[in-house]
């Protein structure tokens, strides 16, 4: 079973299960990773040393020492899901909630970037490919978007130079994220190679030409880091609501949301659109209907990189004003709100900003709490790992509301008989 | 210091995962049968008291447990602490895009207050810049970067002049024979190494120092560089070093934080020997103590020191740039705890010499390893 | 006797893989050759580095994570689950390896726990891909994520650090045994013996000064090498004996390839799979425990200190990687008409593979695969079943027999 069977596959079924099912499932696994990252916090909280306990359960544990009436923890579990959800909000529940506070700044600042990458990685998902490389594509198209505004900006300059820039540099970032996406499409295509690996292996070769290229060509020399020079204000993103130090900008956001928008009615009302998904769900069957697998599989994949170069491009006009190394790995989060998303792009808007969430309310428990902000990482695996599996919710509702026959049917329909839940058989039954 | 408080931690912490959990370690007020108190925790800290001095700490990323450049200015943050009445948070970026963030946080936070936010590492510089420029009223202190703001006090080192003496000292080992603890250098080798980084101007001023007090020392040394692109890839720095070792040099000095444990670590395997940065590496990686000739010590922990005092006692300067360099023992060469000893006094003298020269002008050291 | 050799010729320069390897091995003596021709060129420099005992010692020495990772994916890959959260099971194996030679200080114990953290996480795995039917592409990363999470988070609760406090290490044999020397003390040439006669002498200097340097090569990358270079070798000649040469390997390749005819000869295939991915976990782990214990410490910021080993360890069991039956151009210009899928066909099972194997199977007359015959030929039992189905496998498999025997020699 080839890795890329197995995307067919998820794909397959992400597809099957119907769209109010997959929003529950993840809704679900949201709230049993949460439970499972509290059990978590309350071992770690026991692991820990202290002074003060920051959270005591009072009543006695059934599997608690009898004699202790109240056990302490060093973390409180409520405290810190408190602070990522409600303190990367700026607590809207609180009184004289800003909604243009610099918490909620963070929090869209990562989602806009974050619904790129989620759409590059769920567009080649759809094609039956499986896209890694995002994070590769979003450094290219971020340095080329660097360096190429920074000459442009030079012949333009206030609100003309911000409508001209701006634009140019996206499609920059596209242009050179595509085609860096483009080289594993048409390995695959052309040479059999695995996208898993080939796009893993580009994306150290991503950053390493990176480093080389802005160490040695593109290097501001005003600047002990190895950055590129910084862009005038002009060429950024402008901030309109929010302070511009937040460094978000609303429009970046709507941006994101339109190329979501656009990537749904590319999938459901091109022809394009329809080649992609039938060769990600029936490459035989897509063949035979005349689509050219091997020039879908590149498209599709160029495709996936420009999204990933416009993250980058995002990244760059909105967030840093500057290519800097070291770029954060928002290719491999897009991976996670891809798969949370079920490779809807509608969907993915939503994860985006979900794991927007927990980036910035990352720091806020960091900020607020003892325990470590790692839990946050330890969160997102637990999500994506119930994501993963429908089944469990579909057994438990099944033990709860025993009822309800129509769920299991569907159940059953989507899960097949073989209880092993692989496909690795021989022949037809 | 918190040698013995890790130690004992470590084995708290192991009873906990191997006993049911929840039967020990956790907190000391209620239930918890074990308490290491020494007055770390930082929440509990910043419950109690009113009076206290509140710091706020964004270390660079690489985190804290690196053995050098974060772990000496948490070192500073626990002097201070020892010292006045303060209570702190420390903050990890995990990334150059997250400094903003921790600086804007900490210098919007209202309850509790921080009297200052002390900006680890040279990388924070561009995020301070706009940072302190929207919070006029909130004093920072930057490590090894400026920012020409009224609010902000700008430390930088003369990393080049430590990293002279170090390589003196290579310079004159390695052309000789010399053998102490676990390691002795080739007398028929003339070469020493270098181990860096993320390549970047910083760096390089280590290196610039480091080669020309090789050449100080002896004209026909010669020295090897490498960097390994990260300062946190201890494996990274070991093969480095290791092809350095296996290809004649006998002494390598890293400026590579965490990344220099694996030069340490190779130094040991091959019998040869390294020089540790930032902090007295024998002390704070004690198992290489054997093969650590020397440290380059850069005060990080005087600058964070210094700057939480001027806090506490209402003092604080912003605007300024405080220079820290041989002279004002912001840098210097301490010799290894172990091996120190064994240096001999002529080349310990013509250190001490060097030093004086350095500090009195009469010998400049390069800061650009090109220019050298 | 002829049809061994000729497999072993074919398995030697045929299909692609044996193209890519002979590839190598040209660039490299090419590389060697120019190398003592130009001692002073760009290329002798590089030779000399290449070839020197450091070198290769040192390419062993990182080679350990990853191939005992890939080991496992190989098990784990063969019986019909793709692991691809190897790169979680290193992250876990590391940390706990550490933590419990800090504790311990024992170096069993601590390889004990890294495999066992590593055992556990594949267990979870396991049983959310086999019982939960999970899809295995996204229960893996999930596994990686965790790992990526879990290791740093427990490292700050303990150490108060993402970066753990260093320990001993993995000892080489001469740090074990005292008699031999290291690395570094062997003699840099070995001295032919002098008889006096001219003639004799001068052959000797020759054929001992030749056969010396390559004495010592060897000897200079055994002893440099650490216990843990040791245990891959151990641990790789071990995988290959249990996957070709015993009755678990054969179930193993069978759940992967026939479960419905494992599962008629008797034998469970879930129990297969759930032995196959705690296996990959146990040697996941021992890679993880070599790659910090090589270190003395966990390092656990951004990637960690694996850092993509465990992906790289995908990619040699993959295994589209390499097997000529996949081409998609081959396969797809004769595709069969008359097997066109049905989405709806009630099973979650791809119809893309199984449409696929059906197509192979019309064709398993012509290439019969190597692997499954031969060891089922000297065994027999309820595995002469899975034989019989040996033609509807999929063309997919890459094992080494098969596979040379298909690229090269269409029978």
């Amino acid at each position: 079973m080839s890795v890329r069977d197995r995307a067919r596959r998820a794909l397959r079924r992400l597809v099957e299960a119907s769209a109010t099912e997959r929003a529950l499932i993840s809704l679900a696994s949201l709230a049993a990773s949460v439970l499972v990252g509290a059990v978590i916090v309350l071992v770690a909280g026991r692991t820990a040393t202290c002074e003060e306990a920051a959270f005591v359960l009072a009543t006695p544990r059934p599997f608690g020492v009898p004699e202790l009436a109240s056990v302490g923890f060093c973390y409180d579990p409520v405290a810190v899901f408190d602070r990522l959800f409600l303190g990367a909000l700026g607590d809207p529940a609180s009184p004289g909630w800003d909604p243009l506070n610099g918490r909620m700044a963070t929090t869209l600042r990562e989602t806009a970037v974050l619904v790129f990458t989620g759409l590059s990685v769920a567009l080649a998902f759809r094609a039956g490919v499986f896209n890694i490389g995002t994070q590769g594509q979003l450094v290219v198209g971020a340095l080329a978007t660097a360096v190429a505004v920074l000459w442009a900006a030079t012949f333009v300059a206030g609100v003309v130079g911000t409508v001209v820039l701006v634009p140019f540099g996206v499609l920059v970032g596209a242009v050179f994220g595509g085609l860096y996406g483009a080289i594993p499409g048409a390995l695959k295509a052309y040479a059999d190679a695995n996208e898993v690996v080939t796009t893993i292996m580009l994306n150290f070769i991503a950053s390493g030409v990176a480093l080389y290229l802005v160490r040695s060509v593109f290097k501001d020399p005003a600047s002990p880091a190895n950055q590129t020079i910084p862009l005038p204000d002009h060429a950024l993103f402008p901030p309109l609501l929010f302070a511009p130090q937040f460094g978000v900008s609303i429009l970046a956001l709507l941006f994101g949301l339109l190329a979501a928008g656009g990537v749904f009615v590319l999938l459901r009302r091109t022809v394009f659109g329809y080649d992609l998904r039938a060769s990600g769900l029936q490459p035989a069957a897509a063949e035979y209907g005349g689509v050219d697998a091997r020039r879908t599989v590149v498209a599709s994949m160029t495709l996936s990189g420009a999204l990933g170069g416009i993250g980058g491009a995002v990244y760059v006009l909105m967030v840093l004003g500057k290519f800097q190394t070291n770029v954060p790995a928002y290719g491999f989060d897009g991976i996670t709100v891809a798969i949370l998303a079920g490779n809807n792009p509608l969907g993915v808007a939503l994860a985006a900003f979900l794991f927007g969430v927990l980036k910035s309310g990352t720091t806020v428990v960091q900020f607020a709490t003892d325990v470590p902000p790692q839990l946050v990482g330890v969160l997102r695996g637990l999500i994506i790992l119930f994501v993963a599996m429908p089944e469990f919710f579909r057994l438990l509702g099944r033990r709860v509301l025993p009822q309800d026959r129509a769920g299991g049917d569907a159940v059953a329909a989507d899960g097949g008989s073989e209880p092993t839940g692989t496909d690795r058989r021989g022949g037809e039954p | 210091m918190d040698g013995t408080r890790r130690w004992f931690l470590t084995r708290v912490g192991a009873a906990g995962v191997v006993g049911v959990a929840g039967c020990t370690g956790g907190p000391s007020g209620t239930g918890g049968e074990l308490t290491p108190t020494d007055g770390t925790d930082t929440a509990s800290d910043a419950d109690d008291g009113t009076s206290a001095t509140r710091v706020g700490m964004v270390y660079a990323t690489g985190g804290l447990g690196d053995g050098s450049f974060n772990d000496q200015a948490q070192q500073g943050l626990f002097e201070a602490e020892a010292e006045f009445e303060i209570a702190y948070q420390e903050a990890q970026p995990e990334a150059v895009g997250e400094f903003g963030s921790y600086q804007r946080q900490f210098a919007e936070s209202s309850d509790p207050d921080y009297d200052l936010v002390c900006c680890i590492g040279f990388l924070q510089t561009d995020a301070l810049t706009s940072t302190s420029s929207n919070y006029p009223d909130q004093q920072f202190m930057l490590v090894d970067g400026v920012v020409d703001a009224p609010n902000v006090s700008s430390y930088v080192f003369a990393e080049e002049e430590g990293s002279f003496l170090v390589g003196q000292l290579a310079g004159s080992l390695t052309t000789g024979e010399f053998a102490a603890g676990a390691g002795a250098t080739d007398p028929e080798s003339t070469t020493v190494g270098f181990v860096g980084g993320v390549e970047s101007d910083l760096i390089r001023k280590f290196e610039a120092g480091f080669t020309a007090g090789v050449e100080h020392a002896d004209e026909d040394v010669d020295v090897v560089t490498n960097y390994v692109g990260d300062f946190n890839e201890p494996s990274g720095g070991k093969e480095a070093a290791l092809s350095m070792i296996d290809g004649g040099a006998d002494i390598v000095y890293h400026a590579a934080g965490n990344t220099g444990t694996g030069v340490f670590q190779a130094a040991q395997e091959r019998g040869r020997f390294a020089i540790g940065v930032d902090r007295d590496q024998s002390l704070t990686k004690e198992s290489y103590a054997d093969v650590i000739l020397a440290s380059m010590v850069k005060r990080v922990d005087t600058a964070v020191y210094d700057a939480i005092e001027a806090a506490v006692e209402g003092d604080f300067e912003g605007g300024g740039v405080v220079s820290l360099g041989l002279e004002q023992d912001g840098v210097d060469v301490i010799y290894g705890q172990q091996l120190g000893a064994e240096v001999g006094a002529e080349v310990k003298d013509a250190i001490a010499t060097s030093r004086r020269a350095i500090v009195d002008g009469d010998i400049s050291v390069p800061t650009d390893p090109d220019d050298a | 006797m002829i049809d061994a050799t000729r497999a072993t010729v074919a398995r030697l320069v045929g299909g692609r893989r044996g193209t890519i390897a002979g590839a190598t091995v040209a660039v490299l003596v090419a590389l060697g050759g120019l190398g003592l021709l130009f001692p002073a060129s760009p290329a002798g420099t590089l030779a000399r580095a290449v070839f020197a005992a450091g070198t290769v010692a040192s390419a062993l020495r990182l080679s350990v994570p990853i191939a005992l990772a890939a080991l496992g994916g190989i098990f784990a890959e063969k019986s019909g689950v793709i692991n691809i959260g190897l790169e979680g099971l290193l992250i876990v194996a590391a940390f706990a390896t550490v933590y419990a030679m800090d504790v311990t200080d024992s170096l069993v114990v601590a390889f004990l726990s890294g495999v066992l953290a590593s055992t556990l996480l594949a267990g979870l795995f396991a049983v959310v891909c086999i019982e939960f039917r999970a899809d295995q592409i996204i229960a893996g990363l999930a596994v990686w994520l965790i790992a990526l999470g879990l290791a740093p988070f427990a490292s700050q609760v303990i150490y108060e650090a993402p970066n753990t406090d260093s320990v001993r290490t993995v000892p080489t044999v001469p740090e074990l045994v005292g008699a031999l020397p290291s690395a570094g003390g062997l003699p840099a040439r070995i001295d032919p013996p002098t008889l006096g006669v001219g003639v004799l002498d001068a052959v000797f200097a020759v054929v001992v000064g030749l056969l010396g340097r390559v004495v010592l090569f060897v000897a200079e990358v055994l002893l440099a090498s650490s216990l843990s270079v040791y245990l891959m070798v151990l641990a790789v000649v071990l995988s290959w004996y249990v996957l070709y040469r015993t009755r678990f390997g054969r179930w193993i390749h069978a759940s992967g390839e026939n479960p419905k005819a494992l599962d008629t000869a008797g034998v469970r295939v879930d129990r297969v799979r759930y032995a196959a991915v705690l296996l990959s976990g146990v040697l996941s782990g021992l890679g993880g425990a070599a790659l910090s214990l090589g270190l003395g410490q966990f390092t656990g910021n951004g990637a960690t200190m694996v850092n993509g080993k465990g992906f790289i360890a995908i990619a040699p069991s993959s295994r589209r990687c390499c097997s000529p039956g996949s081409r998609p151009s081959r396969t797809r210009s004769s595709w069969p008409t008359s097997a066109s899928p049905t989405p709806s066909s009630g099973s979650h099972r791809s119809s893309w593979s199984s449409s696929y194997s059906r197509w192979w199977a019309g064709h398993g007359s012509r290439r019969r695969p190597a692997s499954i015959t031969s060891p089922a030929r000297s065994e027999g039992g309820g595995f002469r079943r899975l034989r019989r189905h040996g033609g509807a496998r999929r063309a997919k498999d890459d094992s080494p027999s098969s596979d040379a025997l298909a690229g090269r020699s269409p029978v």
